[in-house]
């Protein structure tokens, strides 16, 4: 009734005044579902907003032109326009537009390019996200499970699973939980099979350095988890796959949320009984092991201005495996290894805004990560070796963000960073204090074009500074086509055990010590009569120094057609001072010491490429792939002759290939999803040739020494039920390559896997 | 146990320059005869028990008579090296009575046509003349193929013999029983990979006294 009189009005307001004229039009999704807030404006300037009908009305007041186009935008679709002339005005046609989805990552927005949320679309540096929805319809368990189907990344192994990213080794990659470092690295690398995804709401992935804004560790890119944030008054899910090499997975989560106080909690257990590439050994290539994850998220609204927010993580695992030793004797002894590692972290926070356009954000991360060792004797139940490891890391930071105007915003932040650690390996319980100092600045002068600069500032307790600056720009060109381009200095810090290492492993007889110990150490060896050869000087070995980078990004989105997204960027990492174990003296046992050095220069560089194209509204389909070459300085001083024959010196310098790099890598990827809920995926890893065996000790990769590529084919169907439960099955690996240098890939795994949410 | 093969004895007589350039040659090398003999032997075993050294005596090795020396003609100039595990030694300084010295080239063996008139090193209780790890063979750690002894490539030895009158280029080629490839799976397999301690090198030896040419 209301209505009716309402519009009636309107009507006679239109009629009232003879130019007044009026287009009005619908605007929906490609499902047909109206779409509010939707943008529309004429050429003419005059323009409107879709209401929750997607409905829009445009009042003319005086008509020059024959031909308006019209423009209907909105964030996360792609932009429509209309012609129509004065006669459909006239005839009062209505104007429809139908919005079809951008379809890379739609309406996603990120925190971690400019730890701002930010729109994917506009952010001047590439985001990759991967979505909770994604990672569920992969039936991934682990980090490394979804990790190792994206493009441009590589799964390694090296003390634990871990990621290559533009061609560094994991050391480089910096992996966080909502914002915070996910600390206790084995050997450089962070296990990434520690991080289950479950609860997941995406994974955020940035490339190239970005220590202006994270600092340490982020030389080669930075992996953000973003935890699942509920916002219903009380929902839960339940999950359990179960799968071969009694593999199972079970996890819970829980959400209740009243009048400003949230509150997600998350517990999942992960088990399995591990498997075993090499028959010949005593020990198994992944150990039978159980581990459980707690998690723990909540906001407190203290008032409208003031938030409280705590995000509470613990994971505990035990591993269990055997391997064996020869005694003095010459008799194989058997061992057997129970390894337990936890790690903890606790983030309080507050977040005021006094006035909108400010903010400050106080929090405090403590962190610690424990490992122990027990390798006993399996007849004699005699204790072989205890190895006890932990550490510990302790960040206040403080941050403010004002945003002047639309065009302007300023981010300022400080903090320090305390960290300790306790281990036989380290004699003393050596600390590290770094204290921080970052700005950042975006420029937004017209709607397709943002600068962003960015500075940090680290002076570490041990270490000359560290400056990071980074710079980045968008431009969109057009409606389809956006540019990228982005330059700056990444560092990672030397480490611990880069410094104060005094390890010597019992089971296989090498030493390896930090630059601070070697010296003492190689002495201590001598007069123990264990040391057969030195090989360089030891007396005046080079100080280490921070590992740095410099980096280009470049590269452009293109939406050729509207379902047709095409990205490609271009890196080049140029790489100083990176820190490499050595052989510095030969034992008596035929086994070796070694320390640490600063490799002079690696050169990375690449294409990365994705296309992603939605057949229909039911049928997705992506490709990657990455053209990597990756580089090391390698300089060698020869003995040669002269044009007489007599001896002469020269240095030679060249650049080249690095092992376990593979020039060509990919991946593609199907997914369907059917009306009555069946959805079935399909998902391939390829890689191309590598090298691997330095079979003339040279250092780089010769003619001889690559081994060839594979690739790894995934499948999963599923059927949702009820609405709320959903079934899935699935393999990995259908193919079942398995390579003893590749660990982490099993062999064909089927498994079955079952959600329930309520 | 020595196997000896000769593969190739190659006797040249060449070039008698004094027609070819008569202003710029000195007299006595231009009337020299280069005679270069060219030598294998594979599967030299020079055996080192580290827990009891005394029991694996060195292996003496003449380039001359292309032999294997008694290891009781140790102080005589008989021999020019002598292997031991990846120990080598030359006939001179602290190992011998001779006048043995070696160079190490870092030229491929084919691409060494004369030997430098300078630069000898003996052996001394510090330094042997012919360094191992770094020198003729790089040591592996822990890489792959983990703990394995790689001989060079493009290593050439240059050696003068225990007399002090005779030059030889030397490369060695393996350091395992048969030569095996070493970048294969089996190699790399401490199950299935050769017998470590088994030589196989060949040698060039100018048969002419004091002529420096290789090749």
């Amino acid at each position: 009734m209301f209505k009716t009189l309402l519009f009636s009005l309107l009507l006679s307001a239109v009629s009232m005044s003879a130019a007044a004229q009026a287009v009005s039009g619908i605007v929906t999704d490609n499902n047909g579902n109206p779409l509010s807030d939707v943008h529309v404006k004429a050429g003419t300037g005059e323009a409107s907003v879709t209401n929750a009908g997607g409905e829009f009305t445009i009042y003319f007041d005086e008509l020059t032109t024959d031909r308006i186009t019209m423009t209907a935008t909105r964030i996360g679709y792609r932009s429509e326009k209309r012609t129509i002339t004065k006669s459909d005005i006239a005839a009062d046609k209505q104007v429809s537009f139908v919005l079809r989805q951008t379809i890379y990552e739609s309406e996603t927005m990120v925190i971690t390019a400019t730890r701002t949320m930010k729109d994917i679309e506009d952010a001047s540096i590439p985001v990759s996200v991967v979505s909770g929805e994604e990672i569920n319809r992969s039936g991934s368990m682990r980090l490394s499970d979804i990790l190792s189907e994206q493009t441009g990344m590589q799964i390694v192994n090296d003390h634990g699973t871990g990621i290559q990213v533009q061609g560094f080794d994991p050391d480089y990659t910096l992996v966080m939980i909502d914002g915070n470092p996910v600390i206790g690295r084995t050997a450089g690398t962070l296990d990434l099979s520690r991080v289950s995804v479950r609860n997941v709401e995406q994974i955020e992935i940035v490339k190239g350095p970005s220590s202006a804004l994270w600092g340490s560790d982020a030389l080669a890119g930075v992996i953000n988890i973003i935890t699942d944030r509920n916002s219903d008054p009380f929902s839960g899910a339940f999950t359990t796959r179960y799968g071969e090499n009694n593999t199972l997975d079970l996890n819970g989560s829980l959400s209740v949320n009243k009048s400003g106080w949230n509150n997600d909690i998350s517990i999942n257990r992960n088990s399995s009984a591990g498997y075993s590439l090499d028959p010949v050994s005593a020990s198994q290539t992944v150990p039978e092991f159980q581990n459980y994850t707690i998690q723990y998220s909540t906001s407190y609204e203290l008032s409208e201005k003031l938030e409280f927010e705590a995000d509470v993580r613990y994971f505990n695992e035990s591993q269990q495996n055997s391997s064996s030793i020869t005694d003095g004797n010459g008799r194989r002894q058997f061992l057997t290894s129970e390894a337990d590692q936890q790690d903890f972290i606790a983030t309080p926070s507050f977040s005021y805004s006094p006035v909108s356009r400010l903010t400050f954000d106080l929090e405090w991360t403590n962190s610690f990560y424990e490992t122990r060792s027990e390798l006993t004797f399996r007849e004699t139940d005699d204790l072989y070796e205890l190895t006890e490891f932990s550490q510990y890391y302790n960040k206040p930071e403080l941050r403010a963000g004002y945003r002047w105007d639309n065009a302007h915003h300023s981010m300022l932040g400080s903090g320090t960073i305390f960290e300790r650690l306790d281990a036989e390996r380290y004699p003393g319980q050596p600390n590290f204090t770094t204290i921080f100092l970052f700005v950042q600045h975006s420029w937004t002068p017209t709607n397709g074009v943002e600068l962003t600069g960015g500075l940090r500032f680290d002076a570490h307790s041990e270490y000359s500074s560290q400056w990071s600056p980074k710079l980045s720009a968008r431009y969109k060109a057009n409606d389809w086509i956006q540019f990228r381009a982005s330059t700056g200095r990444g560092f990672k810090a030397p480490e611990f055990r880069q410094l104060f290492l005094d390890f010597t492993n019992s089971t296989a007889g090498y030493s390896v010590f930090g630059q601070s110990t070697a010296v003492d150490g190689i002495r201590r060896l001598q007069e123990e009569g264990n040391i057969a050869q030195i090989l360089m000087p030891i007396d005046n070995l080079d100080q280490i120094r921070a590992e740095s980078s410099w980096a280009v990004n470049a590269g452009f989105d293109i939406d050729p057609v509207s379902n047709i997204r095409v990205r490609v960027n271009l890196f080049q990492n140029w790489v100083s001072d990176l820190i490499e174990t050595a052989p510095v003296a030969r034992k008596t046992n035929g086994q070796s010491v070694f320390t640490y050095f600063n490799v002079d220069e690696v050169i990375t560089r690449g294409v990365e490429s994705e296309i992603r194209v939605t057949i229909s509204d039911r049928l997705r389909a992506s490709a990657g792939y990455q053209l990597l070459d990756a580089r090391r300085k390698i300089v060698e001083d020869r003995t040669v002759q002269d044009d007489q024959g007599e001896i002469v010196e020269q240095t030679d310098i060249s650049y080249e290939p690095m092992f376990n790099r593979s020039r060509h890598s990919g991946n593609v990827k199907l997914f369907y999803e059917a009306e009555n809920g069946w959805g079935a995926n399909i998902r391939s890893t390829l890689r191309g040739q590598s090298g691997l065996f330095d079979s003339n000790g040279n250092e780089f990769v010769d003619d001889g020494e690559y081994v060839s590529g594979y690739s790894v084919w995934n499948a999963a169907v599923s059927k949702e039920i009820l609405s709320s439960i959903r079934l899935q099955a699935g393999v990995d690996n259908i193919a079942d390559y398995s390579n003893i240098n590749q660990p982490y890939l099993a062999g064909r795994l089927w498994y079955g896997q079952v959600t329930v949410n309520f | 146990m020595l196997q000896k093969n000769i593969l190739l004895t190659l006797s040249i007589s060449l070039f008698v320059l004094i027609s070819a350039c008569s202003d710029s040659m000195t007299g006595t090398e231009d009337e020299m005869v280069s005679e270069i003999d060219i030598q294998t032997i594979e599967n030299l075993h020079a055996p080192f028990d580290r827990d009891n050294p005394d029991a694996s005596p060195f292996i003496y090795f003449s380039l001359e008579s292309g032999e294997v020396v008694e290891s009781s003609e140790a102080d005589t100039k008989n021999w020019d090296i002598a292997f031991r595990g990846t120990s080598i030694l030359v006939n001179s300084g602290s190992s011998g009575p001779g006048k043995a010295g070696a160079i190490m080239l870092d030229v491929e063996f084919n691409n060494v046509e004369i030997a430098p008139t300078d630069g000898y090193s003996v052996d001394s209780e510090d330094e042997p003349a012919i360094s191992g790890s770094g020198g003729w063979y790089t040591y592996t750690g822990n890489g792959n193929p983990a703990h394995a002894v790689i001989a060079q490539d493009d290593v050439t030895i240059i050696l003068k013999t225990a007399g002090g009158n005779h030059y030889a280029k030397m490369h060695i080629m393996s350091y395992y029983e048969d030569s095996p490839d070493t970048s294969t799976d089996d190699f790399a397999n401490f199950q299935t990979r050769p017998e470590s301690q088994y030589y196989t090198f060949k040698y060039a030896l100018q048969q002419t006294e004091g002529l420096r040419e290789l090749k």
